[in-house]
C-alpha cells in the first residue's frame, strides 16, 4: 500500500509550519567556502567599491534574498561602497532595490553616497565586456534615472578593474559568465552566492582560486548569518529545511521498504 | 554571393576576436570596442524577434481554436495591459501601475511555482528513489549523505559523535565533512571532465564555422 500523494503534501506542509510558527533556532557550523566568502570581505577597507550583480528572480528569492539582506548589511556596516546592478536578469525588478533601500535606512546611509543601485542594463555579455573597457558606457545613469557623473564613484571608477570584487548573488550560469569575462580577462576578483543546486557546478572554481568564497543555497545564507551574528532569514528558515530534509529521509526509507517488501512477496509469489 | 560575403565577415571577424583577446595593440581594442558597442544594440533588437515569435504563436493558437484558449488569451492580454502601461507610466521606482503589476502578480506567481517544486521533490523521493541496482544503491546512498549533511541535524551528530583516540578526536557520524568530500572531490572530478570535454567542443565548433565547414546557421 502506498501512502497517497494528499498525504505526502500535508506532511510537508506540517513539517515547514510548524518551526518556521514555533521559531525554531538550531545551530549552524560554517563551512570553509562561506568562511572564505567572510574573511574576503573583511580584507576591504572603508571606501572600497565593490559591484555586487543581482542576478536572480523572485522565483528564488527565498534562497537568495537573505544573502543580499546580509550582504548588504555587512558591506555597509564596514563603510565599504557596494554597486548593485542587474545585467542578466531583467525580472529581478525593483525587488532588490527595496531590500538594499531598507537596509541602507536602517544603517543611515545614503544612497548615491554610500551605495549605488544601478538597475538593468541590456546587453547581456557583450555589455559585460564593455563594463571591463569603460564602465560608464554601460551604465551612465543610476535606477532612478539620475546621470552617474555627479556622485563620487564618476571620479573613483573607470573600469571593471577599479572594482575590489565583484558578487554575483544568482540562480543561473551568470557566474559563470562573470568568472569568464570579469574574473579571467580583466582579473576582477570574485565570490559568489548561489542557490543549492547551483553550488556544485561552482566547486571546480573554488579549488582554483577564481572563485574565493561561495554561499550556497539557505544553508550558505544561514552560515554568512551566523558568522555575523544575526538571527536573519535565512536561519530561521534552515529550521523548516531541516524538518523537510528528515521527512524526505523518512519517504525515502519507507518507500525502499515497501518496495523490498513487497519485492520478496512477489519473489515468494512466484515461487508457489 | 551572398553566401560568400557572409562566410568571409565570419571568417575576419572570428580570427579578428580570437587574435584581440591576446594582442594588445591599440587600434584592435578600438574595433573590439566598436564590435561591443554593435553587440549591445543588436542584442536589443533581438527583444523584438522574441516579442514577434511569442505573439504569433499566441496568435496562432487562438486561430486554431485550440483546447484552453484561457492560456494564449491571457498571455496576450497580460503581455498588452503590461506594455501600456509602461509607455505610458515608464518602469522607474515611481510608476505604480508597473510595479503593482510586479509586486502583486509576478513576485508571487514566480514564488509559487517554485516552491510547489518542494511538494514534487518529496513526493518523488517516496515514490521512485530506490535502491533497485547497484549505481540507484550508489546514488541513494550520497543523496542521503547530502541531505543530512547540509542541515543542522547533520552538525549536531557530527558534535556528539566525536570520541577521543590518544591525543586525536575525531567524529563517527561526521556528515558535514563528508558532503564536503563528496563536493570537492568526486563533483569536482566529474565537473572538470564535463567542462573540459564542453569547452573542447566549442572551440571546435568554433573552427568549424570560422572556416566555413559548418554551415547550418546560414540556413
Amino acid at each position: 500500500m502506498k501512502l497517497p500523494k494528499q498525504i505526502v503534501y500535508t506532511l510537508l506542509l506540517i513539517s515547514l509550519i510548524i518551526p518556521l510558527v514555533l521559531g525554531i533556532s538550531m545551530e549552524i557550523k560554517p563551512t570553509l567556502p562561506v568562511i572564505n566568502f567572510y574573511n574576503a570581505l573583511n580584507k576591504l577597507h572603508s571606501g572600497n567599491f565593490v559591484i555586487v550583480s543581482l542576478s536572480y528572480d523572485p522565483s528564488t528569492k527565498a534562497e537568495l534574498t537573505p544573502m543580499l539582506k546580509t550582504l548588504t548589511y555587512h558591506l555597509l556596516k564596514r563603510g565599504i561602497i557596494p554597486v548593485f546592478m542587474n545585467l542578466k536578469n531583467i525580472a529581478i525588478g525593483d525587488l532588490g532595490y527595496k531590500v538594499v533601500k531598507t537596509i541602507g535606512e536602517d544603517l543611515n546611509k545614503k544612497e548615491n553616497k554610500d551605495f549605488y543601485y544601478l538597475g538593468y542594463a541590456p546587453g547581456d555579455n557583450m555589455a559585460v565586456q564593455k563594463m571591463g573597457e569603460d564602465f560608464f558606457k554601460v551604465y551612465d545613469h543610476n535606477f532612478h534615472g539620475d546621470l552617474l557623473d555627479k556622485y563620487e564613484i564618476h571620479d573613483k571608477i573607470k573600469v571593471l578593474k577599479d572594482f575590489k570584487y565583484l558578487i554575483d548573488i544568482s540562480d543561473g550560469n551568470s557566474t559563470i559568465d562573470y568568472l569568464t569575462y570579469v574574473n579571467t580577462k580583466y582579473k576582477v576578483p570574485m565570490i559568489a552566492g548561489v542557490t543549492a543546486v547551483m553550488a556544485s557546478e561552482y566547486y571546480p572554481y573554488i579549488q582554483s582560486k577564481q572563485l574565493l568564497g561561495l554561499l550556497g543555497g539557505l544553508r550558505g545564507a544561514a552560515e554568512y548569518e551566523t558568522l555575523l551574528d544575526i538571527n536573519g532569514d535565512a536561519r530561521k528558515g534552515m529550521s523548516a529545511q531541516t524538518f523537510a530534509h528528515i521527512l524526505i529521509l523518512f519517504l525515502i526509507i519507507l518507500g525502499n521498504i515497501e518496495f523490498f517488501y513487497f519485492r520478496k512477496k512477489r519473489k515468494n509469489g512466484n515461487a508457489d | 554571393m551572398k553566401e560568400f560575403i557572409a562566410l568571409g565577415i565570419v571568417l575576419i571577424g572570428g580570427i579578428f576576436m580570437a587574435f584581440q583577446y591576446y594582442l594588445h595593440i591599440p587600434l584592435m581594442k578600438d574595433l573590439y570596442n566598436t564590435f561591443l558597442d554593435w553587440g549591445i544594440v543588436i542584442s536589443v533588437f533581438a527583444l523584438f524577434i522574441g516579442i514577434k515569435s511569442l505573439l504569433q504563436r499566441q496568435i496562432r493558437e487562438i486561430k486554431e481554436k485550440k483546447e484552453h484558449l484561457i492560456f494564449p488569451l491571457t498571455t496576450i492580454i497580460s503581455f498588452g495591459v503590461v506594455i501600456i502601461l509602461w509607455l505610458i507610466w515608464g518602469a522607474k521606482k515611481d510608476s505604480p501601475p508597473v510595479n503593482f503589476i510586479y509586486t502583486t502578480f509576478q513576485v508571487p506567481l514566480q514564488a509559487t511555482i517554485f516552491s510547489l517544486l518542494a511538494f514534487y521533490i518529496t513526493s518523488a523521493s517516496y515514490r521512485a528513489f530506490r535502491a533497485k541496482n547497484f549505481s540507484a544503491t550508489i546514488l541513494l546512498i550520497t543523496a542521503s549523505i547530502v541531505i543530512i549533511g547540509r542541515i543542522p541535524l547533520g552538525d549536531y551528530l557530527a558534535k556528539i559523535t566525536i570520541i577521543n583516540v590518544g591525543k586525536h578526536s575525531f567524529s563517527l557520524l561526521n556528515f558535514p565533512q563528508w558532503v564536503q568530500w563528496i563536493l570537492n572531490v568526486p563533483n569536482v572530478g566529474v565537473k572538470r571532465a564535463f567542462k573540459f570535454g564542453i569547452t573542447i567542443g566549442i572551440i571546435l565548433t568554433s573552427f568549424k564555422i570560422i572556416f566555413g565547414v559548418e554551415k547550418n546557421w546560414l540556413k
